[in-house]
Order: C-alpha cells, then structure tokens, then sequence
C-alpha cells in the first residue's frame, strides 16, 4: 500500500495543529459555530443528533493492520468502544468530544491517517473495488491511479470550494463494477483499446434526491492524460455548477441541464489548453506509484480452484461461508475472503474496539497485514491461502464475522438514521435488525439468491436505497416515521433506479411489505437460478404492486 | 393527528462535547430533558432563544421545539425530538465476541 513521503507526513501534521487552533478558539468562544463550521467540515467533523461525528478518511478502503489497531485505540479511548464504517469505505466515530478531536487527528497522522476532505464541498475519499489487485476479472489494479487522483485532489486550491461535494469512483474490472461507479460525480473505468490500456469517463452520477446515472463523456482517455482531464471536468463543474440552490448544485443536475453533448463540447475544449500541462502523466511516475501496491510475498503454490470446491461442495457452515463469503483469487493458491459486519442484532458496518484488534490480529495471520473495506459496509482480508480458509473460518466464527451472508438479503447497506443523523427523517438500522431477524434462518436467505436490500433514513440516500433490488427509504409523514419501498434499482454496469410502487408505510408494517414482495419474487421467478432483479425487470411492478397494496390489509395506504 | 403542543423548551448541543442539553429556569443547561424549562408560549421562549444565542461557547445551534406537558412530565412529539431525548434506539456496540 502507499506509504506518506515527508511531504504527506508534514501536510497531515500540520494539519491537525492547525485544526487543535481552531477548536481552541471555538471554545473560548473567539470563533463562532457560523465561523467554525466550514473549518471543522474540511476536517471531516460534523454535528449529529445526539453528539460530534469525526469522519475518518480510508483512501479506497485499503487499510493496514496497523492502522486498525490505531482505529480500534482511537475508538476506545475517545469514544464509546466502536466506529462504523461507511459506504465510502471510511469509518466514522459517533461520539468524539470537540476537545479530544485535535488529539485524535494526532493519533491517526502516527499511522498515516486523516480525516481531510470527508465532508464539505471538496474532492471527497476516492473509492474503488475492494477487491482491487486480486481480482481475477481486473485488466489492472486501479488502486495506482486513486492515488494519484486523491494526491492531486487533497488540498487542490482550486476545488477546495466547489458548488458541492464531489466523488470519484474507479473500476477497472470491465462489467463487474462493484464500486457504484454509474453513481458518482465521475466514474473512471479502465478499459483496454486497439491495445492501448486508458479510461473510460463517466460524469454526473449521483443518488441523492435526485438519482441520476452518469453519462459516458469520453470512451477512451489515454492514462497519461488522466488527471488534466479530471482538471478539465472539475473546472467546468467549478464555474458553471450552480450555487444558488443546494438541490440543484450537483455536477449530475448541470450535466443533465447542459445536455451531456454540449458538456463534453466543454470539457475537451477546457482539456485542450491544459492536456500538454505539468498535469500529463509520464510512465515513470504510473510506474513509481505501482510500486506502492505491488504483490505481497505469495508462496508460490498451485491452483486451489479444485480446493476451494471441494471445500464449498460441503453442507456444514464451513462450505456455505466459503460459498457465500469466499471468492476466486488472481494468484494461484489463494482466496479473498470477506467479513460480514451484518451479523443478525448489530448495526451494519458496525465493529467494537476489541474487534478491530482481532481483525488486525488475523490480518497480519491470514492476510500479509492487509484489510479492505467495502461500499456495502463489510471488510475484506484480500490474500488469504486457501488451503487455511477452515483455521480462518473459525477463528471469525468466534469473532461474530462469519456471518455467510455476503450478497444476499441481510447484506444490506444502511444509513445511521435518525438514531444518529442530524439530516435523517426516520430510523434506519432498527428497520435492517428487525429484516435480519425475520429473514435470519440462511436456508431461506440462499434460496432468494443475489439480493441487494438497501435503506436510508431520508433523501439523501446515504443508504443507497435508490440501487437496491429492494430499496427503503425512510420518511417523515407529520411527526411519524413512515418508509417507501421502492423495486428495481441496481448499482452494477446494468445500472437502474428503483421505483416506488406505491404509499408508504408505517414502521410495523414494512418488513411485512418485504416478505411479501419476497413471496411475489418465489412464486414468479422461472427457476431458482432466476435473480430478484431478474425476474423484476422480465414481470415489471405490476405484481409487486399488487402484492402490496391489492388486498385488504394494504387497503388504506392506496386511499391516504 | 398530531397531538396538541402544550409547551416549548429550548434545546441545542453543548458545544464542548456535542451532546444533547435543555435550557433549565435557572439559565444553565440539563442533559435531561425533565430538567429542561417549560414555556407557556411559543413567542415566550423565542425570546429567551434570542439571549442564549450570546453563548456560543456553551452551546451550539439552541432552538425551540414544542412538546406536550402532562402534569410535571414533558414528552416531545417529533420522532426527532424523542430520540434526542432519549438517545438512540439501538443498542451503541456490537456483541463483543472478541473480549470472550
């Protein structure tokens, strides 16, 4: 993974001093919260319902088992014993003191870690496929490239005041995006042509109020070219985006205005006069950045596909976690393996202190020390041997994080909610127990197959509830939380935005408004091997519709 | 239908540690919202907002909400107000297998 230079080292501590000058003048009263807030955003602190959220950067979710050991420290000692992470792969602390943030940033710069740039309206963490440098269906690690991206974008004087937040997202496995890329502000694909390796660009993504999938602006940017035309994208973004409204300041609603012809007229004409620039890549530095992420030292051993179905063709809890859990690894001999945080009665994206030791513990047994974390909330040990996935599986079995559950119902991405967010309209995370605990018997989550269950608290769409195949959406119906449900929707390269349906419901009764959509979804679906999303989009809504809001029970949502 | 208000509290956030606190008769701040002051009038407690705004580094955005009042009781209405009230309505950590 990187490692800072004197530079970063220096930047990141400066910083935080700069930050420990801040707070004390807002607590001496010299600062203002109208004065204070912009400053404490730029360094990922905000103020939440019920205390102060530090927001922590993991840049493209790759994380060291150092640096897990320093989160669980830092959680531990100026919070209550856990973080949660979120859907940029970074973690967030619910609970910090104004006064013990300066010291917390400290804490975190030991291990090359910041909170800079996980909130305001700037270049946000860059995220990308936590499965990057060991999938076997990736053209290249795109991990490189995001860190260029994110050295250009940290403290880039020119987008340090943007109409709005700006994310960036990275693929680099052709049609299997588990990034989201279609979502965000700008999608970088990476794509071979003619035998040349480059970019495809993707801009004006977006969930939100207003979900939008992201239009392809150019099909091939030769890689040296990158980040003048990133520059190029964000200065037109930077001098047209509106900033007259707050709802309309996202880069997916001017490119929807301009038209995506006329935006790219734009872009390629900015491009133009910077692309020769200072900006333009050479081999050297592409190579030297590699470098950074090149291969562990893997023992050299033969395939263990054979293995790995050996040990999936079982019926006990060790094959179907290998199953569910464990996928293909680019090298011979290994696995990657993810950790479910959706363990049945927990938070999702939840992890206690003594449980990020342990997981740092297993990373440097299992994993060479390394640790991903996903947009779905979920950790990933990327290079483990397979021939020691039964060891690992029991060692995480008495963690709480086998849970086989990866990519099916109870793998649901969800927003803190109203229980902890200032923004929220209604709860989330008790609405995801309440799904886990009906839906827990694994059997049955199995037999549903693929499913991607997502829930926000408002129409923010932190939860992403616009790209489930079953989305919620919660909402304020005069003082009372009351949830949407919504079909359809899909992050992937076959990216679509789910449809309401219908009324919403009241908290006692959604969960029973999913399984009945389930139902619906058993008793249409051709063959077991017919997905959700699958047989939504072969029968339309029409008899989920019916399934919810036909019938007595759901009589008076159609009248109110 | 939405019940009546029958009173208004000033709350905010303590600046200092960012938690949830009620305006008290006395002046000071509670973390209890049956410590907090009840105002017989909406324009009543806008009034005293105005000069709680002056203590910045005390406390951080105070507004006003209404809640209803039963006797010496006061329940907010909003499922907002009724989780800053209470705290969240979820258990704080995960099962912590790892410390067994």
């Amino acid at each position: 993974m990187y490692t800072y230079d004197e530079y970063d080292q220096k930047l990141v501590r400066e910083r935080a001093a700069q930050f420990r000058g801040q707070v004390e003048r807002r607590l001496s009263g010299e600062l203002t919260e109208n004065e204070f807030k912009p400053l404490r955003l730029q360094n990922g602190l905000y103020l939440q319902l019920h205390a102060y959220m530090l927001r922590i950067a993991i840049p493209y979710g790759v994380l060291s088992s150092t640096q897990m050991r320093k989160l669980a420290e830092v959680s531990r000692t100026y919070d209550r014993g856990y973080g949660h992470f979120t859907t940029r792969q970074n973690l967030q602390l619910n609970w910090p003191k104004l006064e013990d943030v300066p010291k917390i940033l400290d804490e975190l710069a030991e291990v090359e870690m910041h909170a800079i740039q996980t909130s305001g309206n700037c270049i946000r963490n860059i995220t990308t496929d936590p499965l990057a440098g060991v999938a076997r269906d990736e053209l290249e690690d795109p991990r490189p490239f995001c860190e260029i991206t994110r050295q250009w974008s940290t403290f880039h004087p020119e987008f340090a005041f943007l109409p709005r937040k700006f994310k960036i997202a990275f693929n680099a496995s052709g049609d299997n995006d588990r990034a989201a890329m279609k979502y965000h502000d700008i999608g970088v694909k990476i794509v071979d042509r003619d035998g040349e390796r480059g970019f495809e660009i993707w801009v004006g993504g977006g969930m939100g109020r207003t979900p939008v999938i992201s239009k392809l602006i150019r099909e091939f940017l030769p890689r040296e070219h990158l980040i003048s035309y990133l520059e190029a994208v964000l200065r037109v973004y930077n001098q047209l985006g509106r900033r007259d409204n707050i709802y309309k300041a996202r880069i997916k609603i001017l490119v929807n205005e301009t038209g995506p012809d006329e935006f790219r007229r734009l872009v390629e004409a900015e491009w133009e006069d910077t692309k020769e620039s200072s900006l333009r890549l050479d081999e050297a530095e592409i190579e030297r950045m590699r470098g950074f992420f090149s291969a562990p030292d893997y023992e050299s051993l033969p395939s263990s596909d054979e293995l790995l179905g050996q040990i999936r063709s079982g019926d006990g809890a060790l094959a179907r976690w290998a199953r569910n859990n464990v996928v293909v690894h680019k090298q011979p001999g290994y696995s990657a393996v993810t950790l479910s945080l959706k363990e049945p009665g927990t938070p999702p994206g939840d992890l206690s202190d003594s449980q990020m030791d342990t997981v740092a513990d297993l990373a440097d047994t299992y994993s060479f020390g390394e640790i991903s974390v996903t947009h779905i909330q979920n950790l990933v040990f990327p290079h483990v041997k397979t021939s020691e996935l039964e060891s690992l599986h029991a060692d995480l079995v008495a963690l709480g994080l086998a849970t086989p559950n990866i990519g099916r119902i109870n793998d649901m991405i969800c927003c803190p909610g109203l229980d902890f967010c200032n923004l929220a309209n209604a709860r989330s995370i008790p609405i995801a127990q309440e799904i886990t605990e009906r839906f827990e018997d694994i059997d049955y989550q199995d037999d549903l197959g693929e499913l991607a269950l997502k829930i926000s608290g408002c129409i923010n769409a932190c939860g992403h509830h616009h790209v489930g195949h079953i989305g919620i959406l919660g909402i304020d119906k005069r003082g009372v939380e009351h949830y949407q449900l919504m079909l359809g929707g899909s992050a992937g390269d076959d990216a679509s935005i789910g449809k309401i349906l219908g009324r919403s419901f009241p908290a006692e009764e959604i969960v029973e408004a999913v399984e009945r959509v389930l139902k619906t979804y058993v008793d249409l679906r051709e063959s077991p091997e017919e997905a959700f999303l699958q047989t939504f989009r072969r029968v339309g809504e029409d008899p989920f519709r019916d399934t919810l809001y036909g019938d007595v029970l759901y009589a008076d949502h159609s009248k109110s | 239908m939405p019940n009546v208000p029958t009173c208004y509290v000033i709350t905010g956030s303590l600046t200092e540690e960012g938690l949830v606190a009620y305006l008290r008769a006395d002046g000071t701040w509670a973390s209890s919202i049956a410590d907090a002051h009840p105002f017989e009038s909406e324009a009543e407690a806008e009034a005293r907002l105005a000069e709680v705004k002056g203590a910045e580094s005390i406390i951080t955005e105070p507004y006003v909400f209404a809640a209803e009042r039963s006797g010496d009781t006061i329940r907010p209405t909003s499922a907002r107000e009724i989780l800053r009230a209470e705290g969240p309505s979820t258990r704080l950590r995960r099962p912590d297998h790892a410390a067994s």
